[in-house]
C-alpha cells in the first residue's frame, strides 16, 4: 500500500513538470511539486552557476493559523542562503552521491557532515536535523541539487530514497530539455534579429510553395502587407523577371522555387544570382539583385528555397551616370586631339606646300605626342571598363591568322620608320574562340609594346596549338625585361623603371588589359624575357569549337 | 574632266568642320556642309550628295536619328553614310550604327586624313561598282 501510494506520488510530481520548457518557471517548479506530491513542507533547489551549485528556487509551508511551529523560527528565507556556494568537489560525500547518481539521507547533517564544510553550512543555515540530497545527473553532467528536509520524527521509509531518485532523473532531464530549449530560443531569436537588421530583403520558400518567412526589408522592398506574404503561395505574390523580361516567378509557377524540385544531387543547393526586375505593390516594376539558394538538411531532402534580394534602381542610375560621363569626357578629350593629329597630318602629307626637313621633325615629334594621349584615352578607358568587369565579351569563332595579318599591317609602318623586321609565321588552321574586338586589343598592346622596346632586331608572330589552346607568340630582340620586374608586368601602371624604359612612354596601361582580356576569354598570357636579349610574349586562347 | 564628287559633311563641331572640309577640298570634292543634324537632312534631299560624313554627338538631333531618317527617306536612302565620331562608348555605338544603315563607323582619333579619304574613296567606289560602273578618283 505505502509502496503504492509513493508511485502514484512520483506519477504525480513527474507529470507537473510535463512540458514546462521555461528553465526558470521549472526551477520554481520542482521544490512545489514535491510539496504537492509527497507534502514535504521545505525544499529546496540548487543549480549550477559558475562557481558552484547556488540557491535557486524553495518552497516552505507557511504554518497555519495560530498553529505553533517553534521549530522553525522562521518562514522566510536565510538571507544568507543566497551567499552560499556549494562545490561538488570539495564535498567527498556529495561527490560521490553526484557520481553514482544515488539519493542519500543525511541524519543531523549539522554534525555529521565532517568534511563536508558547504553541506554542513547549508545544514547550519537551515537548521536542518534530517535531509534528503537528490543530485540532478544527466550524461555525467552535474544539473542541481535538491534538498528536502524531513522532521524529526517524521523519518520516512527507506524506499521512499528510490523514489525519490527517479524523481530526480525527470527533474533532470526536464531542466536540460528547458536549457535546451532556451538556448534554441536564444539561437533563433538572434538569427531573427540579425535578419531584421538587414538592408536585403530575405524570403522563405517552403517546398509546398508557401511564404514562410520574410524579414521587414523584404516586406518593404516588394510593398505588400504582411497578410498579403505570410503563408502565401510564391508564385502568386511574386512576380520576378530577368533583364530581357522572361518571367522567372509568378503566374502559373516560379522557376526559382522549383530549383528545389527538380531533382537536384543529394546536399547540393541549386543557386542563382543576377540582375532581375521585380514586380512591385506600390511602385511598378524595380531592378534588383536577387540571389536565391534551395536550402538542404543534411539527408539532402530540400526543406526550402531563401532568396534574398537588394533593389538596385540607384547603383543602374550611378552606373548609367558614369558611363555617360565617360563616354563623353572621352569623346571631348579625343574631339581636339583629332584637330591636332590632322592638321599635323595634312602638314606633314605636304598638302599646305612643302617644308624643311627642321620643321618636319618638330611635326614628326608633335603628330607622335598626339597619337600617345590619343592612345593613353584609351588606355584608361579600357582600364575603367576592366576594372568595373564590365567588358562583355562577344565570343564567336575567328580567324586568329587574319587578325594578326590586319595588326601586322597597321602597326608595319612604325615598324618600318625603326627598321625592324615584322613578320608572322603563319600556321593553319588558326581558328580560335574570342572576341575580334578584344583580341585585336590584345595583339596592338603587344605587337606595339615590341616595335616600341626595340631598337635592332625583328619581331616575330608565330603560333602553336597545345591542348585545345592556340597559343600565340610575339618574340621580340628589344631590351627584354629584368627578372625582378617579370612577377609585375602584368599589373596596373607598372612600368619597368629604368630610364630606357621611360623613355618610351607606356602608360602601364596596355598589359594589364591584355591579362584581363585574355582571361576574360579563357585563356593565359605569360612572358619570357632576358634583360639586354629579348622579350616573348605568349597568350593562348581556346581552340574554335566544332572544328577538328 | 570629271565632274567632282559631292560629300556632305554633318558636323557641329567647327574646328572639326574645317578639318575635313579642308583635306576634303584638297584632295578635290566638292564639299556640303551642315552644322546640325536637321539641316544636314535638308541638304541632303534638297541637293544629294554622293556620300555623307556624319556625325554623332549634335545638339538638338544627334546622328544616330539623322541616319534613321536618312535611311528612311527614299531621296536619300541609296546614298552611302560614313559615321564620323569621336564616340567608342562601350562598343554599342558602332554596332548601333551599322545597323542603322551606316556604311562604316570612323572613328575621328583612330585614323589619319588620308584613311577618312581612303574610307570616302571606298564608299564611292562600292556605290559605283554596285551600278556597273567604273570609277577613278580625281
Amino acid at each position: 500500500m505505502e509502496e503504492d501510494s509513493h508511485l502514484a506520488n512520483l506519477y504525480k510530481s513527474v507529470s507537473s513538470l510535463k512540458g514546462i520548457l521555461n528553465y526558470e518557471t521549472l526551477a520554481e517548479v520542482i521544490p512545489l511539486s514535491l510539496y504537492e506530491s509527497f507534502g514535504f513542507e521545505r525544499t529546496f533547489l540548487f543549480l549550477p552557476q559558475l562557481e558552484g551549485l547556488k540557491y535557486a528556487a524553495s518552497y516552505l509551508t507557511s504554518p497555519a493559523e495560530g498553529e505553533a511551529r517553534p521549530r522553525r523560527p522562521t518562514e522566510k528565507l536565510p538571507p544568507s542562503l543566497k551567499d552560499l556556494t556549494i562545490k561538488v568537489d570539495r564535498n567527498p560525500q556529495l561527490k560521490q552521491a553526484f557520481r553514482e547518481k544515488k539519493t542519500f539521507r543525511q541524519i543531523n547533517p549539522q554534525k555529521t557532515f565532517t568534511k563536508e564544510k558547504d553541506l554542513q553550512n547549508l545544514a547550519k543555515t537551515l537548521d536542518l536535523e534530517s535531509a534528503i540530497f537528490i543530485p540532478l545527473v544527466l550524461a555525467d553532467e552535474d544539473l542541481g541539487l535538491i534538498l528536502v528536509e524531513e522532521g524529526k520524527g517524521e523519518k520516512l521509509e527507506e524506499d521512499i530514497l528510490a523514489i525519490l531518485d527517479t524523481f530526480g532523473d525527470s527533474a533532470a532531464l526536464a531542466l536540460e530539455n528547458a536549457h535546451l530549449y532556451g538556448e534554441t530560443l536564444k539561437t533563433s531569436e538572434n538569427y531573427r534579429t540579425i535578419l531584421e537588421q538587414m538592408g536585403d530583403g530575405v524570403l522563405m520558400i517552403e517546398p509546398n510553395h508557401q511564404i514562410s518567412f520574410y524579414n521587414e526589408e523584404a516586406r518593404k522592398t516588394l510593398g505588400f502587407s504582411e497578410e498579403e506574404l505570410l503563408g502565401k503561395e510564391e508564385h502568386r505574390v511574386l512576380n520576378i523577371f530577368d533583364l530581357k523580361g522572361k518571367r522567372l516567378c509568378g503566374e502559373q509557377e516560379c522557376l526559382i522555387a522549383n530549383m528545389a524540385k527538380s531533382g537536384l544531387p543529394a546536399g547540393k543547393a541549386g543557386v542563382f544570382s543576377g540582375e532581375v526586375f521585380m514586380e512591385t505593390a506600390d511602385k511598378g516594376r524595380l531592378p534588383a539583385f536577387l540571389h536565391t539558394r534551395t536550402i538542404c538538411n543534411v539527408k539532402g531532402e530540400v526543406v526550402g528555397t531563401v532568396l534574398i534580394f537588394r533593389e538596385i534602381t540607384k547603383e543602374l542610375e550611378l552606373e548609367r551616370t558614369r558611363r555617360e560621363f565617360v563616354a563623353m569626357a572621352s569623346h571631348e578629350l579625343r574631339t581636339p586631339l583629332t584637330g591636332v593629329k590632322g592638321f599635323l597630318d595634312m602638314v606633314l602629307e605636304g598638302d599646305a606646300g612643302k617644308i624643311n626637313p627642321q620643321v618636319r621633325t618638330y611635326l614628326e615629334d608633335a603628330y607622335e605626342s598626339t597619337e600617345r594621349m590619343v592612345r593613353l584615352v584609351e588606355d584608361l578607358l579600357s582600364a575603367s571598363r576592366v576594372e568595373r568587369g564590365k567588358i562583355e565579351f562577344k565570343l564567336q569563332n575567328i580567324d586568329l591568322l587574319a587578325v594578326a595579318s590586319e595588326v601586322v599591317t597597321d602597326l608595319s609602318e612604325a615598324a618600318k620608320r625603326k627598321g625592324l623586321k615584322l613578320e608572322i609565321v603563319p600556321l593553319r588552321p588558326s581558328q580560335v574562340q574570342a572576341d575580334p574586338d578584344k583580341l585585336r586589343e590584345i595583339l596592338i598592346n603587344l605587337v606595339g609594346n615590341a616595335i616600341k622596346f626595340t631598337d635592332e632586331g625583328e619581331i616575330m608572330i608565330s603560333f602553336q596549338t597545345e591542348k585545345g589552346k592556340l597559343i600565340t607568340s610575339v618574340k621580340d630582340t628589344g631590351i627584354g625585361i629584368a627578372k625582378k620586374d617579370q612577377p609585375h608586368i602584368f599589373k596596373r601602371f607598372y612600368t619597368v623603371e629604368t630610364t630606357l624604359a621611360r623613355e618610351r612612354h607606356g602608360t602601364g596601361l596596355g598589359l594589364y588589359i591584355s591579362k584581363q582580356l585574355v582571361e576574360g576569354m579563357g585563356g593565359e598570357i605569360w612572358l619570357e624575357s632576358e634583360l639586354g636579349k629579348g622579350s616573348t610574349f605568349s597568350f593562348s586562347l581556346p581552340l574554335a569549337k566544332g572544328k577538328k | 574632266m570629271l565632274k567632282k564628287k559631292k560629300v556632305l559633311l554633318i558636323e557641329d563641331d567647327q574646328l572639326m568642320v574645317k578639318l575635313y572640309k579642308t583635306k576634303l577640298d584638297f584632295e578635290g570634292y566638292k564639299v556640303n556642309v551642315a552644322t546640325d543634324a536637321l539641316a544636314g537632312l535638308k541638304s541632303a534631299s534638297s541637293d544629294p550628295p554622293d556620300v555623307i560624313l556624319l556625325d554623332i554627338v549634335m545638339p538638338g538631333m544627334d546622328g544616330f536619328e539623322a541616319l534613321r531618317r536618312l535611311k528612311e527617306n527614299p531621296k536619300t536612302r541609296n546614298i552611302p553614310v560614313l559615321v564620323l565620331s569621336n564616340l567608342s562608348g562601350e562598343g554599342e555605338e558602332v554596332q548601333r550604327a551599322i545597323q542603322l544603315g551606316a556604311r562604316d563607323f570612323i572613328k575621328k582619333s583612330d585614323y589619319t586624313m588620308k584613311g577618312v579619304v581612303g574610307k570616302v574613296q571606298s564608299a564611292l567606289g562600292r556605290e559605283k561598282i554596285n551600278h556597273g560602273g567604273r570609277f577613278t578618283p580625281r
